[in-house]
């Protein structure tokens, strides 16, 4: 007891010790809260805002299938309603339901722009065990039941699309659906109960018989819904189907935003741990920093019988008081940051993949637990080192008067040598045989951290260098400058490598960004290569869902400016186990007359339109496909076998896509629809403005739009640009930890020094030479690690190019050095330098 | 009469959830216009949709058009039942019963096979007598070609693979379930009989208050029946109704107990009793067939019907009796007894309602058998307690 009031008496002793030593050093703690608080905010921020997207739309998903279990869909598409009528003549004791489920474009009698929204045909008799939303009985009185079920056109709406759309119960809507146009009465507005109320916010319910004629899709269904209990009972209706379709679970539809965004998600998760990452070398600098402040009264304590433990734990306790409160604000900030980021998620989303309406961010524990973990693990981490040189204070250290260089030109030597054995590791990581976008990560980490550890040694080089230049001009501020940051290298390396950190990362990604960006400005100029898009209004998740009427391509074909068009057709195909696009067109012209961006080809040959296909680079990436590999093609008329010919470069779909000639997919499909045309006008004619007129006179009669295809590559820029709006926030969220880091670090670095300046003010310098001092220490920090991060972003954008997007999502994207970005992020160095010298400089 | 057409009633006190889940049969047709609704029908009672037709005077009689689908009119059914024997005297009943409920009068074209006219159910039943072990089945499909149909030309209805096709003289009958199946060639030996003066069969004493129906009494049928996964080749009579009309039932009504019987000197006896609200008889009547077909129509002065012996089903809780004492004017009583208890049918998959249809014996006094034919009993939910 009273050894154990002793111990604690002297810890007690020794956390005011720290208390007071941070009230004193307030800024540099706040800054290096800041750090903290950051990186784990980004963590949180994207975590949060992508699990609200996949859980709103998880949610959607379940909403609608409410008992369902699974359902039944055709491998092409579209079931016959013969094949539902086959499996309930063989009364399998299931509750089974037949689904038309189309997207539609819906305008209400006002001027509200017009939604997508999501038509649902159900039998209300095969869904009672099913589902309760679709209950019409419960819900329309016996007139607007027998309506519902008996005229065409009549549509019952959720109360949100409604009101979204200002439409009333009584109202025709107009619907765009596929190729067709029609025109619906609204009999009811509904109000979805529980939890389906805040997910069903853009269903439009009607009987199946009205669905199909809405549609255009008499006879056909898109899936039959079930409720199977075991999977005993899987393997039953399994066993029942006929060939060509598939039993899916609706977990596993629910989960496929999940899927479809893996790659995304881990390219932000992956981007958001390096700023943590660049947290921990915040704290590790702090600590460093608070180490060698304390040196004497460390070396006093050791002298009093203090124990290397007593004083390790002092650290801990600080770190951790680093962590908790860091965390805690992290935590917080990131539920904020996540509010505003998944608006851009969502966007993104919207825009590559399915429509998905997320409501607000809630903070899970989850999320609180992980930001806590993350930065009690930054701060342990980066507390480890200053602890280490804490507990081995000595007590000589008492006497000694300033905090001395720590880190000799030995020990800067050797921490290049690590540096530079990662960056090799990190070259023969590259080599080893693995698909995973995870080494890719891996080798960034490894790349970063090597260049982190070579630092110091750079920045030894640069001092002595600027001494070598500054000496025969008597520049003393700039000599001052030179040895300080030389003599104080153990803060300042940390400082230049967490500063390098950032700007790396900001240089990385910007260059990968930019360099995808030129490309694919470049592949839709080649892959497009035709002046007017022709294709249906209705575009689901920025997919062509529908075909054009065969007036429309009949028209536009006889136009008289019209020098070629090239007929599309694409669609969603299920290959070796994933949904991937399917693509006819006259590959042979195609390939004769265009120069469709190709990454490897056949060359002995023409391309044989009965037996060749083309495959996508993503596609050939994930099936190993190579030139002259076959390819079997489930179809409806028997299996395809056809040769690779080709691999094309498609940043079109990273789900992978064969194009295969028209006439074959026509003959082995049964299906000569179009989805877009691709128009080549003659020479002088304005496409812009034909585009317009064609739109004008096609759109009287059908959903379809024109547009030139120098509008159609803005409106592709512009998701391209939205999509990445999350990355550049994250980079600059890293620069503003790495401005945090810097900025303590001079801060700590001037301020320990004061008592130096007081004696070389006595010796007569100046104001002014204090300041170039200050700044000079400041701008060399912000140089070197400006430098480093120049060359570590360059690698690190070939990583993230060449290694993550490769094999996240099977596209090689040519990536070259940008300068542009080097510069600008020298600038940016300087300006932190310039901003974090000012305040010390006043100070002192 | 097997099934009255209570299809709307709409007004008089509101129909309550948990009562429309036990009212038995009779609300089978409530609940068809707001199939499975479990919510109470809101429109008036008994006014029924301008547009259906309704069954006010005798019509004349076509067959074999009127065996099938009669446009114009909400409900519809086909009903069989039948005592059936195998070689060794192994006792089965049996019933196959279609139902179509119009949600509009006359269904209109539409491009789409799934445009709705009327929807179908049908409940089927097997009673092993000597086993004594009930199965039975209910399935309900929207009207449609492949799921179920039924013709307006000749009696030709079907749900899924169930089927009642009147070919080549006989009627044959098909339903194959896992628990059971039913597989039975009637012949008609006779034309069908009348129930009421053209057909017009009252359930009431307002004008309307009434339906299409007549019945093929007594057909010789033989076949297949499959039980418990045994198939017995068997031999015995049938029972064929057939009644269509739109609210047929007053607001009051409800409930009722039929009767139908061959007996042993080669005449039918079709006893129908409508309950009011209370449990007491609202409305009694029957029809007296002799054994070459002539109808006599009865009214309740020439009836006495009394009922003991109930049974609780141990399912939905109703209790049904077992004996009915059936005395005409001027005949010895009949005590008319269930074969077995439990021929209780609920169905789950169609309306949700319960209700009693099972094979019965005739005896008089001293136990003597004067015939056999089958019961149905709706309705018996509500009586729990109150004492049938």
């Amino acid at each position: 007891m009273k050894v154990g009031t002793k111990v604690f008496g002297f810890l007690g002793f020794l956390s005011r010790m720290s208390g007071g030593h941070f009230r004193r050093h307030r800024l540099e703690a706040l800054l290096c809260l800041i750090g903290v608080a950051l990186g784990v905010a980004v963590v949180v921020a994207i975590d949060s805002a992508v699990e609200a997207c996949v859980g709103s739309f998880r949610g959607a998903v379940q909403s609608l299938a409410e008992r369902s279990t699974h359902s039944i869909f055709a491998s092409d598409g579209k079931i016959s309603d013969d094949i539902f009528i086959q499996l309930q003549r063989q009364k399998l004791p299931y509750p089974m339901a037949p689904i038309v489920d189309r997207s539609v474009l819906v305008a209400g009698p006002g001027s509200a722009e017009p939604a997508v929204a999501r038509l649902m045909g159900v039998d209300i008799f095969s869904e009672r065990q099913l589902r309760a939303f679709t209950q019409m009985q419960l819900t329309l009185d016996a007139d607007r039941l027998t309506r519902f079920l008996t005229e065409p056109g009549q549509v019952v709406l959720v109360d949100a699309l409604a009101t979204r759309l200002g439409i009333k119960s009584g109202d025709t809507i107009r619907l765009t659906v596929g190729r067709g146009r029609a025109e619906a009465r609204v009999l009811e507005i509904i109000k979805p109960t529980g939890v389906a109320q805040s997910q069903l916010t853009d269903v439009i319910l009607c009987d199946l018989a009205t669905a199909q004629e809405l549609a255009g899709a008499i006879g056909s269904l898109d899936r039959i819904d079930l409720h199977l209990e075991s999977d005993e009972e899987v393997k039953v209706v399994t066993a029942a189907l006929p060939p060509g379709f598939v039993l899916r679970s609706t977990g596993q539809r629910s989960s496929t935003l999940g899927e479809l965004i893996q790659a995304y998600k881990l390219n932000l998760n992956a981007l958001s741990l390096m700023a943590s990452f660049v947290a921990v070398f915040i704290v590790y600098n702090s600590m460093l920093i608070s180490v060698q402040q304390r040196a004497t009264s460390l070396g006093i304590l050791r002298c009093l019988g203090a124990s290397r433990f007593q004083l390790a734990a002092t650290y801990i306790t600080e770190a951790l008081a680093f962590a908790v409160v860091g965390g805690i604000v992290g935590v917080i900030g990131g539920w904020l940051l996540s509010k505003l980021m998944v608006g851009l998620i969502a966007t993104t989303i919207n825009d590559l993949y399915v429509a998905i309406r997320p409501g607000s961010v809630t903070l899970s524990l989850g999320a609180f637990v992980k930001g806590l973990v993350l930065s009690t693990a930054s701060c342990l981490v980066g507390a480890a080192v200053p602890l280490l040189r804490a507990s081995r204070t000595q007590p000589v250290n008492a006497f000694r008067s300033t905090a001395h260089a720590d880190t000799s030109g030995r020990s800067a030597k050797r921490l290049c040598g690590v540096g530079i054995a990662l960056l090799i590791s990190s070259i023969i990581l590259y080599a080893l045989p693995s698909n995973s976008p995870v080494v890719g990560f891996v080798m960034a980490l490894w790349i970063a951290l090597g260049f982190a550890l070579i630092c110091p040694w750079v920045a030894l080089q640069a001092c002595g260098l600027i001494a070598a230049i500054a000496r025969p001009a008597q520049w003393l501020p700039l000599q001052m400058a030179a040895s300080g940051v030389r003599r104080s290298l153990g803060i300042t390396g940390v400082a230049i490598a967490a500063t390098m950190l950032a700007m790396s990362m900001n240089v990385g990604v910007r260059t990968m960004v930019s360099s995808f960006r030129s490309a694919l400005g470049n592949w839709v100029e080649q892959r497009f290569a035709a002046d007017i898009f022709v294709g249906p209004e209705l575009l689901v998740n920025h997919k062509i869902d529908s075909t054009l009427d065969p007036e429309v391509v009949r028209w536009v074909t006889a136009q008289p400016q019209v020098q070629k068009a090239i007929e599309y057709r694409a669609r969603d195909y299920e290959y070796a186990g994933k949904s991937i696009l399917l693509s006819a067109t006259d590959v042979g012209d195609l390939l004769h007359n265009h120069s469709l961006p190709m990454k490897q080809s056949e060359s002995r040959r023409p391309f044989d339109p009965a037996h060749d296909v083309m495959i996508s680079e993503p596609l050939a990436g994930r099936t190993k496909l190579k030139i002259g590999d076959s390819i079997n093609l489930p179809s409806p008329t028997g299996p395809h076998r056809l040769s690779v010919y080709a691999i094309f470069f498609d940043f079109g779909s990273e789900r992978g896509q064969v194009m295969l000639d028209r006439h074959t997919y026509a003959a082995g499909w049964n299906d000569d629809g179009i989805n877009s045309l691709h128009v080549r006008i003659m020479p002088g004619v304005n496409p812009e403005r034909l585009a317009a007129k064609w739109s004008e006179h096609l759109r009287r009669d059908y959903p379809v739009v024109a547009n030139s295809f120098g509008n159609v590559k803005i409106e592709i820029m512009k998701v391209f640009d939205r999509t990445f709006k999350v990355t550049e926030v994250l980079t600059w969220l890293a620069g503003g930890v790495a401005f945090c880091g810097l900025a303590g670090s001079l801060l700590s670095i001037s301020l320990a020094r004061r008592k130096d300046y007081s004696v070389l003010s006595a010796m007569g310098m100046s104001g002014r030479q204090t300041a170039l001092w200050m700044l000079g220490q400041g701008l060399l920090i912000a140089w070197t690690s400006a430098l480093v991060a120049a060359a570590a972003g360059t690698a690190l954008a070939y990583v993230l190019a060449y290694v993550i997007q490769f094999r996240s999502f099977g596209w090689s994207i040519p990536t070259h050095p940008l300068p542009r970005f080097w510069i600008e992020s020298l600038l940016l160095a300087s300006a932190a330098a310039v901003v974090a010298a000012i305040y010390p400089a006043f100070r002192i | 009469m097997t099934f009255i057409d209570v299809t709307l009633r709409k007004n008089g006190p509101a129909v309550r959830t948990h009562h429309l889940l036990g009212m038995g049969i009779l609300m089978i047709l409530a609940l068809v216009n707001s199939i499975i609704a479990q919510s109470p029908p809101v429109a008036p009672a008994t006014a029924p949709s301008p547009e259906f037709l309704r069954a006010i005077a005798p019509r004349e009689w076509n067959f074999p058009r009127d065996h099938g689908r009669h446009d114009g009119y909400k409900t519809e059914w086909w009903y069989f039942t039948g005592n059936m024997r195998d070689e060794a005297g192994r006792r089965f009943g049996y019933q196959l019963t279609f139902f179509r409920t119009a949600y509009i009068p006359m269904a209109t074209a539409r491009p789409s096979a799934w445009g709705l006219g009327d929807i179908y159910f049908a409940h089927a039943a097997v009673s092993d007598v000597s086993g004594k072990v009930f199965t039975f089945k209910d399935h309900l499909q929207r009207g449609r070609v492949g799921l179920a149909m039924a013709s307006d030309q000749t009696l030709d209805v079907s749900l899924l693979d169930w089927s009642a096709k009147l070919q080549d003289g006989a009627v044959h009958l098909q339903a194959k379930e896992k628990e059971f199946s039913i597989d039975l060639t009637c012949a008609i030996p006779r034309p069908p009989t009348l129930q009421g003066k053209g057909g017009l069969n009252a359930k009431g004493l307002q004008p309307g208050q009434a339906s299409y129906y007549y019945s093929m009494t007594r057909l010789p049928t033989h076949g297949t029946i499959e039980t418990a996964g045994k198939k017995f080749t068997v031999e015995g009579i049938s029972w064929m109704d057939h009644e269509f009309s739109s609210n047929a039932l007053g607001a009051n009504q409800s409930g009722w107990d039929w009767i139908s019987l061959s007996l042993a000197d080669g005449s039918d006896l079709m006893i129908y009793r409508i309950r009011n609200q209370t449990g007491g008889s609202d409305y009694l009547s029957g029809t007296q067939i002799s054994a070459d077909g002539q109808p006599r129509y009865l009214s309740a002065d020439d009836i006495q019907l009394q009922s003991s012996k109930p049974w609780k089903s141990p399912v939905s809780g109703g209790s049904y009796p077992q004996e009915w004492r059936v005395q005409l004017k001027g005949r010895a009583p009949m005590i008319v007894r269930s074969v077995m208890p439990g021929q209780e049918l609920t169905t789950p998959h169609t309306t949700n309602v319960n209700y009693f249809e099972g094979a019965v014996d005739v005896v008089d006094e001293q136990g003597h058998s004067m015939g056999e034919g089958y019961l149905e009993m709706t309705d018996y939910l509500k009586s729990l307690g109150g004492g049938m």
